[in-house]
């Protein structure tokens, strides 16, 4: 239908400029630097902004928190649940996001409509870190060098305050909900990467987020507890933790009143530019201990 | 005080009012497209190059491959659950009787969770089979749960003879199978449980040319054959030794509802999701508005189950535009006051 629509003599001049500027959104991006760019993902728009395209961005997915200031884009829902439609009304060239955007009919059909796709894994560690900057440098056509060497030199200054620490703090990620106690996230979390990053030690080493007995709490004896930034004032820094879950007060964080509320976008899909910042605050913390 | 209508001043009310729903369905969206493209869109992705005029690729793309079929899913799917409901009701004569209560609808959540929660382990199982197979395991499972759920149900019921054990069997298994998605749950990672939310909440957003003709088709027979049992039905609501005595074969005919529901739910919960509400809010509607005889009692509530869901589905994908909300949400923000209402105006009559 594409190509039909190119052969089809065009007989009149506002059809003409419509069907061109269709074109131009549907043709290969492969000439020039695409100019409407929808992100879905906090820490992979991170990345597009870090990269210099924040001009071509056009929308954005319901967990990215843009930076203060920065012009008003459409919200295109949760990346998991794209909404085909509400894609298409952008007009977009390019689709950037993880491993987990969808839902794949929706994929298939914006391909169809001649917008490319770009699916990022998750980033775990460092070198797939840089790996999505090389390739989402190379899909954006924006130089990465720059951006590359500052995070090489994080993740060195990282590598070298991990080795500094005399002994690795052993640290404890919580959700709590009053009154239904403490969920911990184990193996396989986003927290368990940016804990072992930042060079302590998971308190738990069961995988995903998993209900704790009271009990187990003495038992794990974290030296630090973190908690999202989300349930900050919640928590009220930690004092309302201690107040929920007294026994927390016979634990080292406890007694040292050692809560640390970590920025709950540094932990959304897998690591990236704001994790990196936080793991740096966090070894701050552990090696001021 | 009647509230009752002929079917002179209903079908045709209904009819031009499912028209008219479907062609707002058709015009909104989050893309802005004039109704004069709206036509042009749709004569030019069902036959290119039917106009004498070039229509921007984008709009006979949206018109044709997302809103039509979503509209025809919401039609389908809508009209689907509201005969289920009415059938079940009518079956049980409980008016609280819905394709949710019988344990349908969580067999086929059950037999979903399977999948989302489990795909790794199935996939390191069937290797690079899996990846072909992908599309196919979730409306499979979910059909599979829920027809499961409906044999269980039916057997633990004595075979369809007592109805008073199937709707407590209904109940547990129903139990049974929170039990196993909170067990899921509990096992899954974090991914895999905002994919098993999301599912459960329901949602068109899924419609493809092939669900359409897979749902539509079940749906076409389905809806059939329980129509050609209407006056067996009607015999039913009797009682069941009556209907016996009327010369109605009751076990078989609880025999065919139970497949066919299980059937019929399974296609439509496998393409949507949970979608709770229309298949117990529409057939009471039906029966308020022109009486409880099937006959009537069926074709209707197809038809106003397929508004309801067209028309809350235009709301859910276009208020929030470009993001969109789950159509579960909407028809219950819908239907429930609509129903109340009519409850209270016919209160002396129904009890």
């Amino acid at each position: 239908m594409m190509i039909f629509s190119i052969t089809r003599p065009l007989k009149r001049s506002f059809n003409h400029i419509v069907a061109a500027a269709a074109l131009l959104c549907m043709g290969s991006v492969a000439d020039a630097a695409p100019e409407r760019v929808i992100s879905t993902g906090h820490s992979i728009t991170e990345l597009v902004l870090a990269l210099g395209a924040g001009n071509s961005l056009i929308a954005v997915d319901s967990s990215t928190r843009l930076p203060a200031g920065f012009k008003k884009v459409p919200v295109i829902g949760y990346y998991r649940q794209l909404p085909v439609e509400g894609m298409l009304a952008q007009n977009p060239q390019l689709l950037i996001g993880g491993e987990h955007m969808g839902p794949a009919n929706t994929l298939t059909l914006l391909e169809n409509a001649g917008v490319k796709i770009v699916k990022l894994p998750e980033a775990e560690n460092g070198e797939q870190l840089i790996a999505n900057i090389d390739r989402l440098s190379k899909v954006l056509e924006k130089p990465a060098a720059e951006l590359t060497k500052n995070v090489v030199a994080q993740l060195r200054e990282l590598k070298r305050a991990r080795t500094s620490l005399s002994e690795a703090p052993r640290i404890l990620f919580v959700r709590a909900q009053e009154g239904r106690g403490l969920k911990a996230a184990g193996t396989g979390t986003s927290p368990d990467s940016l804990i072992r990053m930042a060079g302590g030690a998971n308190a738990v080493d069961f995988s995903g987020y998993k209900q704790l007995s009271d009990e187990a709490l003495i038992e794990l004896r974290p030296d630090w507890i973190l908690f999202s930034s989300d349930q900050d004032a919640q928590l009220q820094g930690g004092a309302a933790l201690l107040e929920w879950q007294p026994l927390l007060k016979l634990t080292p964080a406890g007694k040292n009143g050692a809560f640390f509320s970590v920025d709950g976008f540094a932990l959304l899909g897998g690591m990236g530019l704001a994790s990196l910042k936080e793991a740096k605050k966090l070894n701050e913390k552990f090696s001021g201990n | 005080m009647e509230f009752r209508l002929s079917d002179k001043s209903l079908l045709p009310a209904l009819i031009a009012l499912l028209l008219l729903g479907s062609c707002i369905s058709l015009a909104v969206g989050a893309m802005t497209i004039g109704w004069r493209d709206v036509l042009a869109g749709l004569m030019q992705w069902s036959w290119p190059g039917i106009l004498d005029q070039d229509v921007p690729e984008q709009y006979a793309l949206v018109l044709g491959e997302i809103r039509l079929p979503r509209l025809l899913l919401g039609l389908i799917v809508g009209g689907t659950l509201s005969v289920c409901g009415a059938v079940m009701q009518g079956m049980f004569r409980n008016p609280l009787a819905e394709p949710g209560i019988i344990g349908i609808s969580s067999g086929a959540a059950v037999g979903a969770g399977i999948v989302l929660v489990f795909g790794g382990v199935l996939s390191v199982w069937l290797g690079a089979f899996y990846e072909k197979l992908q599309w196919l395991l979730l409306p499979a499972f979910a059909s599979t749960g829920a027809i499961m759920a409906t044999w269980l149900v039916y057997i633990l019921g004595d075979r369809g003879r007592s109805v008073v054990m199937m709707l407590l069997a209904g109940i547990a298994i129903s139990a049974l199978a929170g039990a196993a998605l909170g067990m899921f749950a509990y096992v899954a990672t974090d991914t895999a449980l905002r994919d098993m939310t999301m599912w459960q909440l329901g949602s068109l957003s899924g419609a493809t040319w092939t669900s359409v003709l897979v749902t539509g088709f079940i749906f076409a027979i389905s809806a059939g054959l329980l129509w050609a049992r209407a006056n067996d039905l009607n015999a039913l609501l009797l009682g069941e030794s009556d209907a016996r005595h009327l010369g109605v074969d009751v076990i078989g005919l609880k025999r065919q509802i139970i497949v066919l529901n299980g059937i019929a739910v399974g296609a439509a919960v496998s393409v949507s999701g949970i979608i709770g509400f229309v298949g117990l809010v529409v057939p009471h509607i039906v029966r308020l508005l022109r009486g409880p005889d099937h006959r009537y009692l069926i074709p209707y509530s197809a038809l106003l189950g397929g508004l309801l869901l067209t028309v809350a589905d235009t709301i859910a994908r276009s208020v929030f535009a470009p993001a969109e909300m789950p159509v579960g949400i909407i028809t219950a923000l819908l239907g429930a006051p609509f129903f109340l209402f009519l409850l209270w105006q016919q209160r002396q009559q129904i009890f």
